[in-house]
């Protein structure tokens, strides 16, 4: 599977869950992209080892007029050229907040979150149950905002992992 | 196609009033105030990039007197009838709207309904905040900017809580990094 990552979701996977490691694994068997601005806006404040970012690997978004409407013409954030790669190359985007999720949804653009991954990552092998318990403990014990819904989401596979 | 012109909907102001009231949001809602029509049609508007109507810049930001004029035709006529505060389309308007619907291509049915979805269930200064930070040029004879600006970061907050903007806008409009901002979410 290929999927291209909104800077959000890069924080959490690799500042607040130290998956590094597992990601590495993970890209094995599937392409992880982040365009170039979701790179920089990821190294901007970064508080980890800024050699991490390159699990992913850069990929080239061109500037859609179609998808730039719904950002007012500002093609200044990260999200835009992340659901315009997304767009353009049938990739899945990998996106947490609302509007974005809104807008793939609108779009039909096919996406997931952060939550998602982990739980591909789950499924295809590349983390354990204390995995999956570590990262809930980071994420809650972070300040790091992710929306009710998603944590409960987290939660619900947490649990699942447990009966399994 | 004669009742169209029978009403004066070939006029695109008095048809996306009347496409625009047949949409529901994404609370499933169809009715609109005044506010939440006129701001909804200045966005659409702007996503597409038209001119068809006229807005000018007034007391409450991006107004158009032509959409209300022909709201109150539309109302005299009997397609719309008012409900409380808002608008709403009588059985008339709903069947005429469905033959509307062929009359427009499905790019520009998708930027309507975008519009509404984005704006319509916003409160009222949720949504006079939104268009005053997006387009910066309906501030210009705005009595309620400088009182919103006051509790910036709440209407911030909301709109990105409610999905209407990303965290890189909600950051640039309250003047800090995206993950200052982020940050700022969970305290």
């Amino acid at each position: 599977m290929k999927y291209v990552f909104d800077t959000s979701a890069v924080i959490l996977l690799l500042e607040i869950c130290d998956l590094e490691k597992q990601l590495r694994a993970f890209s094995t068997k599937n392409f992880l992209y982040i365009t170039k601005k979701v790179k920089e806006e990821f190294l901007d404040g970064c508080k980890i080892n800024k050699n991490v970012v390159n699990v992913f690997s850069l990929c080239n978004s061109v500037l859609d007029e179609n998808i730039l409407q719904y950002f007012n013409q500002d093609s200044s954030s990260g999200e835009f050229w992340t659901i315009s790669y997304s767009c353009n190359n049938n990739c899945v985007c990998v996106i947490d907040e609302g509007f974005g999720r809104n807008l793939c949804n609108f779009l039909g653009i096919q996406f997931t979150g952060s939550v998602g991954i982990i739980d591909e990552m789950r499924k295809q092998g590349f983390l354990s149950k204390e995995d999956l318990f570590g990262i809930r403990k980071r994420i809650r014990n972070s300040h790091f905002y992710l929306s009710k819904e998603l944590l409960k989401k987290l939660d619900s596979i947490c649990k699942s992992s447990q009966i399994t | 196609m004669s009742e169209i012109l029978d009403y004066g909907l070939d006029s695109p102001t008095r048809a996306f009033l009347v496409l625009i009231l047949s949409m529901e949001d994404r609370t499933r809602q169809k009715a609109m105030n005044k506010l939440h029509y006129q701001k909804t049609l200045y966005y659409f508007e702007k996503l597409q990039q038209d001119k068809e109507i006229a807005f000018s810049n007034f007391k409450y930001g991006g107004v158009s007197y032509e959409l209300q004029e022909n709201m109150e035709t539309l109302e005299e006529s009997g397609l719309v009838t008012k409900v409380g505060t808002k608008y709403v389309l009588t059985q008339e308007g709903e069947d005429l709207a469905k033959k509307l619907l062929s009359e427009y291509n499905e790019e520009t049915l998708k930027k309507l309904k975008y519009s509404k979805d984005l704006l319509n269930d916003l409160s009222d200064k949720e949504l006079l905040f939104f268009m005053y930070m997006t387009f910066n040029e309906t501030r210009e004879n705005s009595i309620e900017f400088e009182n919103l600006e006051k509790n910036k970061e709440r209407w911030v907050k909301n709109l990105f809580h409610k999905g209407r903007i990303n965290s890189a806008t909600a950051a640039q409009w309250l003047g800090m990094s995206q993950r200052d901002f982020l940050d700022s979410l969970s305290v």
